[in-house]
């Protein structure tokens, strides 16, 4: 399967939409053992994210996601800008000049986002964190494209990274805003690690339409 | 949600336009950043001293852009960190040619836009440093001290910190003094009423009316243990002996006292535990060097308040009795 470039994009409007839908779930997510400000910063970027794609003629998709990057580095802030803006521009950076992707490409991506990520928030798997979404889900996305099309791996891995997003309820948060909260943090999802998940799963409902 | 707004996605930009009017004289906006700095130029060129971070914390940060404190303020989203970029414009707008210091909490966004900003600011050859206050004893135990969020122990060092700038010194004697006023400054406090953010329209934690969250973050986030009320003079005895002893406190010692209401709390059940915190430091006889009570750092229309204190030394105690000058923050020299 190769995703042409206007493909691309509409996988990313999609996963704008998704977390749009999703934003109340989230917020409440955060509120349980953070500030509960995470649903609403995220929808404010994937918004202007969605409009500032929208507004744009290119047909290179590394440029498609520095743009989604560079909207949630220069305009969100908080932790998700760096976090999510930085490894969408990274994987940009990746990826430029490519008007197509296989599914070695999208390895790229992901893997090129999780490095960002875990290089500026310093985390690790088992910290409570969207890196126990990104990391399962990469790891487990390259062993499976040795054998397997991009939508069967994606889907392999995405039951992975469902696996990481669900472990986060029993650890004890280590880094970020809930580490604080030691004992407390048990039995709660993170919301960066949930997130994460609904950008995959958004991905993978995207394919799967292509397919049809 | 009962507030007086007119649409929840621009809160921060609508009060931001309504402060800057207020204080026309004192304070404007970057053109192309959400950063607050001084009008007037600092008479000599010295240290820029900028903080920044989410907004729903008044009169933090904005209210703290002032002369003997600082020159700039990058605002976030409320309770989210301002982006990196914004805090680079603000480096960028006050640097004297003597580098700029950056004085914010220890929150994970904070720290990953501030530094990301540094870099940026670096690449252009400015002499850029940070002190990141830490004061909250509830966040974290003392061996993992490192870890502990910020509360209204900012204002402490913004005093500080700001006052070395205005004095002439150079970065790293700024940074030498802020941080050691970081060190010796401790926190705790107690909700007892939620905030809500704007934007989700909602109570950030919940409490039954008869109960309290002690160790409240500035940011609804829960604290050690909820507990049933009691008497003012029993919470402040829980809050303060706490933080006497983390540090810790000894006699003999002078210190500075803030108390801080969260947003909804009045001023007189502040003064009640000042009151009793008073009562306290003179059985341990320890000495005071200056009282603050009042809002200093809020947390939207949280009710609680939170104690914090500050171990000084002869440079410290200058610092914090040097003159300030902000719309909201005005002090004499109290050393003459």
């Amino acid at each position: 399967m190769i995703i042409s470039a206007a493909d691309f994009k509409n996988i990313l409007l999609n996963i704008s939409d998704a977390i749009e839908k999703n934003v109340n779930y989230l917020t409440e997510l955060d509120a349980e053992i953070g500030d509960g400000d995470h649903g609403a910063n995220m929808e404010k970027g994937f918004k202007k994210i969605k409009q500032q794609l929208l507004a744009s003629e290119t047909q290179d998709g590394g440029e498609m996601l520095i743009i989604a990057g560079k909207v949630l580095l220069n305009e969100i802030g908080g932790a998700m800008g760096p976090l999510y803006g930085g490894g969408l521009v990274k994987a940009g950076v990746a990826l430029k000049g490519k008007s197509s992707f296989n599914k070695n490409d999208i390895l790229n991506l992901f893997a090129s986002m999780l490095e960002s990520i875990k290089s500026l928030g310093g985390a690790k798997i088992g910290d409570k964190t969207m890196v126990d979404t990104l990391e399962p889900f990469v790891t487990e996305y390259g062993k499976a494209i040795v054998e397997l099309e991009l939508p069967e791996a994606f889907e392999k891995a995405l039951i992975s990274a469902k696996k990481g997003m669900l472990s986060t309820k029993d650890i004890i948060s280590r880094i970020g805003r809930s580490s604080r909260l030691l004992e407390r943090s048990k039995g709660h999802l993170d919301v960066g690690a949930t997130s994460s998940y609904i950008i995959l799963e958004s991905f993978y409902k995207s394919i799967t339409l292509l397919l049809n | 949600m009962k507030k007086f707004i007119n649409d929840p996605t621009v809160v921060v930009d609508e009060a931001l336009e309504g402060y800057v009017a207020a204080y026309p004289d004192s304070v404007e906006v970057l053109s192309d950043a959400r950063v607050l700095v001084r009008k007037k130029d600092p008479s000599f060129a010295k240290v820029g001293v900028i903080t920044g971070g989410g907004s729903g914390h008044k009169p933090a940060f904005l209210g703290y852009v002032g002369e003997g404190l600082c020159d700039a303020a990058a605002i976030g989203e409320i309770f989210a960190a301002p982006p990196a970029v914004w805090i680079y414009k603000g480096i960028k707008k006050i640097n004297m040619g003597k580098g700029v210091i950056c004085l914010y909490g220890n929150f994970s966004g904070d720290i990953m836009n501030f530094r990301m900003a540094k870099t940026l600011a670096e690449m252009e050859g400015i002499e850029v440093d940070e002190v990141i206050a830490k004061d909250d004893i509830a966040s974290s135990p003392k061996d993992t001290m490192e870890n502990r969020r910020a509360v209204a122990g900012e204002v402490i060092m913004w005093k500080v910190g700001g006052a070395a700038a205005a004095e002439g010194m150079n970065i790293k004697q700024i940074k030498d003094v802020a941080s050691r006023a970081v060190f010796n400054t401790r926190s705790f406090g107690v909700g007892s009423f939620p905030c809500i953010i704007p934007a989700t329209g909602k109570p950030s934690f919940k409490l039954e009316d008869d109960e309290i969250e002690i160790g409240i973050g500035h940011h609804g986030e829960p604290g050690i243990k909820k507990e049933k009320l009691k008497s003012a003079d029993e919470i402040t005895g829980v809050l303060l002996d706490a933080i006497l002893e983390d540090l810790p406190f000894k006699n003999n010692d002078t210190v500075s006292v803030l108390i801080n209401g969260l947003g909804a709390t009045p001023f007189q059940e502040l003064y009640i535990v000042n009151r009793k915190v008073t009562e306290i430091l003179q059985k341990y006889k320890i000495n005071k060097l200056i009282t603050y009570v009042g809002e200093y750092f809020t947390s939207l229309e949280m009710a609680g308040f939170s104690i914090t204190l500050t171990k000084v030394d002869d440079e410290i105690a200058r610092l914090i009795l040097a003159k300030a000058d902000s719309p909201m923050f005005k002090q004499f020299d109290l050393n003459k």
